[in-house]
């Protein structure tokens, strides 16, 4: 019988965050003597055998859950949907933390004083190619997510632009009409001329405690689970 | 002899040439003429200088692109392999064969001898029983405009064209009256929004783009952002008459033999007090080239492709009773200068799905 295992991110406010939040529910997080070790043990659930703490990258624990190498992860939302096509059917999304809040929105110039909602946006897509050439380009590095959400919108008539980082400058610099990003209080948008339409919200994402629904279920670590989603739920929601 | 054979020897007997269609295709045609979203429902790979190419998903771009490359006018194609999409439970890899009929002027008569040509091919293939389903676009248009629904409705409704549950969607929205009242508009464009002064305007919008940084030209320009906030401002204070909501939802709900399709068309008009003669004339032309060509033959008003290169008339072909259709094809004016042809080359083609031939060996 394999230990139970959770994923930590390794790094950065979401470790030390969640390192907090753990202690606040009155799990201790052992962490490893040699500091680059990536293995450590939670301590003081009740009556559960030894429970491993891995440490990966926020971005890997998502697809770690889906090969089912880990039980449980904790990790961006943002990053486990945009990671994982279909994420319901294999993530289990049990505790929102309560930290890690940002919002993965659609910004698009606050010049284009027509575009109020994504239904505008369509108008201006379909039209696009025949007015301007070529299709509507719209800057991210969240293909899922904005693929996912363009589509339930029935937009089809657009091209993604791969963008690495200052998104919010291509519409600026010509690379990019609108952009895909994530943002927390929407000044960065501002300060890049670019607004968010009222239906424009993709995904309002937080960390979550992720469990696998693809990993072999043991009884034993099942009841693990629920005990520390419980007792996170309670430390959150006071 | 397979069966796949028997089809391609029957097509190149009515003078289509079988060009060699690479399987590995530059994916960019693809994504440009369908859509972003068409690369989750293909193979993408990568060459290591980053040009993009997928598994050949269908044969028509790659048809039409060589086409233009060769520089002809005119001509017949046929052609058959293997194409790749993903799509969900069923097999990712299937057999398509197929024709295209680029270049010939006379509409009707090319769209006539496309059916009569995909039902000649499936008997040669061994297939009986089979019936017909006819659709256009350019009629849904007709009735829109002989209905008065104005210009920005109609273009959204064209585009929503062949998915009900879309166009059900929109025709709730334009018939209820947008309230959306201007309230994030700052006081320098909502005064010659008002006044409907699109210089103005503008000006105003330029103004915008410019203080946010934005590039005036190369995108959407001030002028196409004044126009469409004009256009929405006009309509904001309008709202689809519930008898011409009833008259569409009438028309696209047609759905009857095509012998009798230019009839019902008639007293469509008779009822709502509208001419649609393109419609009449057309469907009874395709009743007149058709008849005898297959025993089951309707003309369903609703039945379009959500793909903004076909504009015209589509067909499928199905075995009695069955769901999937054996032939899917249709009109598609609009590709070929899509795909970059500095003149309109007139298209219309099919696609036939060899793998849902009974007891066919691909």
């Amino acid at each position: 019988m394999s230990n139970l295992t959770i994923a930590f991110p390794s790094k950065g406010r979401l470790k030390e965050n969640a390192v907090e939040l753990f202690a606040k529910a009155g799990f201790e997080l052992r962490l490893p003597e040699n500091a680059r070790s990536y293995q450590g043990s939670l301590q003081g659930v009740p009556e559960a055998g030894e429970i491993d703490v891995a440490f990966l990258s926020a971005a890997e624990i998502a697809r770690e859950l889906v090969s089912g190498n880990i039980h449980a992860g904790i990790t961006g939302e943002d990053l486990a949907r945009e990671t994982i096509n279909n994420s319901e059917n294999y993530l289990d999304f049990a505790v929102k933390l309560g930290f890690g809040h940002a919002d993965v929105v659609i910004g698009v110039p606050q010049a284009w004083v027509d575009v109020e909602t994504m239904a505008d946006l369509d108008d201006v897509a379909a039209d696009f190619r025949a007015r301007h050439g070529r299709r509507l380009r719209i800057a991210t590095k969240y293909w899922q997510l904005t693929q996912g959400f363009f589509a339930s919108h029935g937009i089809a008539a657009y091209r993604i632009v791969e963008s690495l980082g200052a998104t919010e400058a291509a519409p600026g610099a010509g690379q990019a009409d609108v952009i895909v990003d994530i943002t927390s209080t929407g000044s960065t948008l501002r300060a890049n001329g670019l607004k968010i339409m009222s239906d424009g919200i993709i995904l309002k994402s937080e960390a979550n405690l992720i469990i696998s629904k693809t990993i072999v279920n043991q009884s034993s670590h099942t009841e693990t689970l629920r005990k520390i989603c419980h007792s996170l739920t309670m430390v959150v929601t006071e | 002899m397979t069966t796949l054979d028997t089809i391609l020897k029957t097509l190149e007997a009515t003078g289509c040439m079988v060009p060699n269609i690479d399987l590995l295709q530059p994916a960019d045609p693809f994504l440009d003429t369908t859509g972003e979203d068409l690369r989750r429902r293909i193979f993408i790979t990568q060459e290591n200088s980053g040009k993009m190419f997928c598994l050949r998903p269908e044969f028509t771009i790659p048809v039409c692109l060589r086409h233009l490359e060769k520089g002809w006018i005119k001509a017949r194609y046929a052609y058959s392999g293997k194409v790749f999409r993903q799509r969900g439970d069923e097999a990712h890899e299937f057999t398509q064969a197929g024709f295209e009929n680029l270049g010939s002027e006379n509409a009707n008569d090319a769209d006539i001898d496309c059916i009569k040509t995909a039902l000649h091919v499936l008997e040669q293939a061994g297939q009986k029983e089979l019936s017909l389903v006819l659709g256009d676009q350019a009629i849904f248009v007709s009735a829109l405009e002989a209905l008065r629904i104005p210009q920005a409705w109609r273009k959204k409704l064209i585009r929503a064209f062949g998915d009900d549950a879309m166009i059900g969607q929109y025709l709730d929205q334009m018939s209820s009256r947008n309230g959306s009242a201007w309230k994030n508009l700052s006081e320098e464009i909502r005064a010659p929004l008002e006044a409907r002064n699109l210089e103005t305007l503008t000006d105003a919008i330029e103004g915008e783009m410019l203080e946010q940084g934005l590039p005036l030209s190369g995108g959407r320009t001030p002028a196409a952002i004044a126009e469409r906030l004009i256009e929405k401002a006009e309509l904001a204070s309008e709202k689809l008459d519930a008898d011409k909501r009833a008259a569409l939802e009438e028309f696209l709900a047609i759905d009857v033999d095509l012998k009798d399709a230019s009839d019902v068309i008639e007293s469509f008009e008779n009822k709502h007090g509208i001419m649609l003669p393109l419609a009449r004339d057309e469907l009874y032309a395709r009743y007149e080239g058709l008849k005898d060509c297959a025993e089951d033959m309707k003309y369903r008003a609703s039945f379009g492709r959500r793909l903004d290169y076909y504009t015209g008339f589509v067909f499928e072909v199905y075995r009695n009773g069955e769901a999937n259709p054996l032939v899917g094809g249709g009109r598609y004016d609009r590709l070929l200068t899509l795909l970059g042809s500095p003149q309109e080359i007139p298209a219309v083609g099919f696609a036939l799905w060899a793998d849902r031939l009974e007891g066919v060996d691909v």
